[in-house]
């Protein structure tokens, strides 16, 4: 009896953490349809800046830019910004992405250099507390990223990285390539890598279109105006790319774990069921030799 | 009828505008542009003020930008900018308080004082955009 009031109060719980799994992902579900198309919404003016760079670097030529050079003394000292989320229960998302910020960290102090470390999300923020690493900021951006903070705080790291505060300004986070495939990526962020360098790496065409255009101002002028907005424009879709990893990593991790539960439900009832005949059939026997016994 | 040549603006949030047009006015940093069909290609830096697209259908569609950059070539124009505002989305109301707001900074020491200015800049396009679109 003991035995069979033990296994219908796990089948309860079982069932009750089937209930909620289900709910969370549902409800990652329809976070990520919304986070995906802000991320989607992004692509076309990212994609557009980057053209409109190359068309002007390209008529440039040789670009020298604060944000493009290394800062002529190096601090030796580097930027580190780590994007989490807040919160848990999404399976590998968190730990992978703090497994690459903390390599990284070790390397760079490492090789000597010093690295001051932002985070962003809670589980950062508990995660470098434990390895009694100091973050010198932590912040919290929520689920949606929003342009405008976005923009605030890429262009602290701007002025930052433009004083020479820092020689490098680096940002961990996930990278979201399709619904099936998410890796953890180290962007950097500062100094840009050189235009030509970027589209080698990319093995793309060249973008520019032959036009010859008229630049107002000079091409020099417009690409000092663009060069910030590129930054600025890669930080809120790493950003964005996070938030989209995050609601697909939680759904992947709330259906495996509603799975999960729906096994052990299934293995529960069967042990509840044999258990149950089991004491039926002691019974029976219990009777038919108490009655053989009286005869 | 006229020719038409393909207009867009583009923000980080999303289009707002994607659709065909016979002229585009448009504010670059220098003043305002103008765009028909046959333009030569330009790439240059947006400003603070209206934006005024005229369709095929004989309508005309306002709109408040704020920075950003402009791509005439190859029968489009595409408006890249941060921040863009349908003049329906304008109110006359919170412009004159947005102005009102800024006039107080303008005295008070320690204001980043380029700021300022653009935000004044915002708040005057804004109104006057609102008091022609009412």
């Amino acid at each position: 009896m003991a035995q069979i009031r033990e296994i219908k109060k796990r089948l309860t719980a079982v069932k009750n953490i089937q209930r909620i799994t289900k709910t969370m992902q549902m409800i990652a579900t329809a976070r990520f349809t919304a986070a995906l198309q802000s991320a989607k919404a992004t692509q076309p003016y990212t994609e557009r800046i980057r053209t409109l760079v190359n068309e002007v670097a390209a008529a440039a030529g040789d670009i020298e830019h604060p944000l493009i050079n290394d800062p002529e003394t190096s601090p030796n000292r580097e930027l580190l910004i780590v994007i989490t989320s807040d919160r848990g229960l999404c399976g590998a998302y968190n730990g992978t992405v703090l497994r690459t910020a903390l390599h990284q960290y070790r390397n760079a102090t490492a090789a000597g250099r010093e690295v001051e470390l932002h985070t962003i999300g809670k589980k950062a923020a508990g995660f470098f507390k434990f390895q009694r690493i100091k973050a010198a900021e932590t912040h919290l951006f929520g689920d949606r990223p929003d342009y405008d903070t976005v923009n605030r705080f890429a262009s602290q790291y701007i002025d930052a990285f433009t004083e020479g505060r820092y020689d490098a300004v680096r940002v961990v986070y996930m990278q979201f390539e399709s619904t099936s495939r998410q890796r953890p990526e180290v962007l950097q962020l500062l100094p840009l890598r050189r235009l030509d360098e970027e589209s080698d790496a990319a093995e793309t065409k060249p973008t520019a279109t032959g036009a010859t255009y008229e630049f107002s101002p000079s091409a020099e002028g417009l690409l000092a105006a663009l060069l910030p907005q590129t930054v600025k424009t890669m930080f809120f879709q790493a950003m964005n790319d996070a938030a989209v990893s995050e609601q697909i990593m939680r759904m992947v991790a709330m259906k495996a774990a509603t799975e999960n539960a729906k096994d052990l439900g299934r293995s529960l009832v069967q042990q509840f069921n044999r258990a149950r005949q089991t004491q039926i059939t002691t019974e029976l026997m219990e009777v038919i030799s108490g009655a053989a016994a009286l005869e | 009828m006229a020719e038409t040549f393909h207009c867009s603006i583009v923000t980080p949030t999303g289009p707002l505008f994607d659709g065909d047009a016979i002229y585009a006015s448009f504010p670059a940093w220098d003043g305002q542009y103008g765009m028909m069909v046959g333009k030569s290609p330009l790439l240059t830096r947006l400003g603070t003020g209206s934006l005024r697209i005229d369709t095929p259908e004989g309508t005309s569609r306002w709109f408040l930008l704020d920075g950003g950059f402009a791509q005439a070539d190859k029968g489009q124009l595409v408006l890249l900018t941060d921040s863009a505002m349908a003049a329906e989305d304008v109110s006359y109301e919170q412009a004159e308080a947005e102005l009102a707001d800024v006039a107080d900074r303008v005295s008070k020491p320690g204001e980043n004082q380029e700021q300022v200015c653009r935000d004044q800049a915002r708040a005057y396009a804004k109104r006057s955009l609102a008091r022609s679109s009412s």
